[in-house]
C-alpha cells in the first residue's frame, strides 16, 4: 500500500513540470505500482493462500518467505534511490554500485519466490467434485 | 487446484521470470549504457509483465477460487477453458515478441482478446453467492 500511495504521489509530481525537472520519475512510479504494489500483493496473498507444504501448516511463514520480503523491498528501495539519477550522474560509480546491488536483490527475491511457491501450485487431495 | 489454474499460474511464473530478467538487463543498461539496442527489450518487458504475469495469474486464480457450480462440471465447460489458456498464451507470446511486425502484433491481440472473452463467458455465472441457498 505504501508503494501505491508513493507511486501515485510521484505520478502527480511528474505531471507538474516545475517539480520534475531533470528527474526521470516515470520508471520509478511505474515500478512502485507494478512491482512494489501489484506484484508484492500477488506474492503476499499467494504465500498466504496457496496450499501449504505439510510442515508449514501452523501458519508459520518459512525463512524463504521472509527472505523474499527483505530482498524484494531492499532491492526496490535501492532501485528507487538510484533510478531517477543516471540522467544527472551518468557513469557515477556509486549509482552503478547501487544499481547492481538492487538488481541482485530483486533477482534473488524472484528466484526465492519461485522456489517457495512452485511446489505449492498443485492439485488438491481428490474430492468428489474436484 | 484445477489443472487449468495450475497451467495458468505456472505459465504466469515463467512470464514473471522473463519479466524480471529483461527488467534486470534494462536497469543495468541504464546505469552502464552497454548498448542502445537493449532498449528493444522494453516493450517485451511491459507486455510480459502486465499480460503474462499479472493478468494470467489473476485469471488463473479466479478460475480456481470463484464459487463452483452446484451441478454439472464444477467450473463449467472444460474444453472452453483449455481454449482460453491456448488463446491467451499464444496471444501474449505473439504480442510480446512481434518485433515491430504489425500483423503479428494484431494476430496476437486478437488471440489475447479471444482468451479474455472466453474467460468472461466461463466465469460470469460463477460470480454468485450461495449464502442464502437454504432460504
Amino acid at each position: 500500500m505504501a508503494y501505491l500511495v508513493l507511486g501515485i504521489f510521484l505520478f502527480l509530481i511528474d505531471s507538474i513540470p516545475v517539480l520534475s525537472i531533470n528527474m526521470n520519475l516515470l520508471p520509478v512510479y511505474w515500478h512502485m505500482i507494478a512491482l512494489g504494489w501489484i506484484t508484492q500483493v500477488i506474492i503476499g496473498v499467494s504465500i498466504w493462500m496457496f496450499p501449504r507444504k505439510k510442515k508449514d501448516r501452523k501458519n508459520l511463514e518459512s525463512p524463504v518467505a521472509w527472505g523474499i520480503f527483505w530482498t524484494l523491498n531492499s532491492g526496490l528501495i535501492l532501485r528507487f534511490l538510484a533510478e531517477p539519477f543516471p540522467v544527472l550522474y551518468s557513469g557515477t560509480l556509486l549509482i552503478q554500485l547501487i544499481t547492481v546491488l538492487s538488481v541482485l536483490l530483486q533477482l534473488t527475491a524472484a528466484v526465492l519466490y519461485l522456489i517457495e511457491i512452485w511446489p505449492r501450485v498443485k492439485p488438491r487431495m481428490q474430492t468428489a467434485r474436484g | 487446484m484445477p489443472a487449468i489454474s495450475i497451467w495458468m499460474i505456472r505459465l504466469s511464473f515463467l512470464f514473471f521470470l522473463i519479466t524480471v530478467i529483461s527488467g534486470a538487463i534494462l536497469l543495468l543498461n541504464k546505469a552502464f549504457q552497454f548498448h542502445p539496442g537493449i532498449w528493444a527489450l522494453l516493450p517485451i518487458h511491459i507486455e510480459v509483465a502486465m499480460l503474462g504475469w499479472v493478468l494470467q495469474f489473476v485469471l488463473g486464480t479466479a478460475y480456481w477460487m470463484f464459487p463452483r457450480f452446484l451441478e454439472g462440471p464444477a467450473r463449467g465447460n472444460i474444453k472452453a477453458a483449455i481454449w482460453m489458456v491456448v488463446f491467451l498464451n499464444s496471444g501474449i507470446l505473439l504480442s510480446a515478441f512481434a518485433m515491430g511486425n504489425e500483423w503479428v502484433l494484431f494476430t496476437g491481440r486478437i488471440l489475447l482478446s479471444a482468451g479474455v472473452v472466453i474467460f468472461v463467458l466461463i466465469i460470469r455465472n460463477r460470480v454468485v453467492s450461495y449464502r442464502n441457498l437454504q432460504d
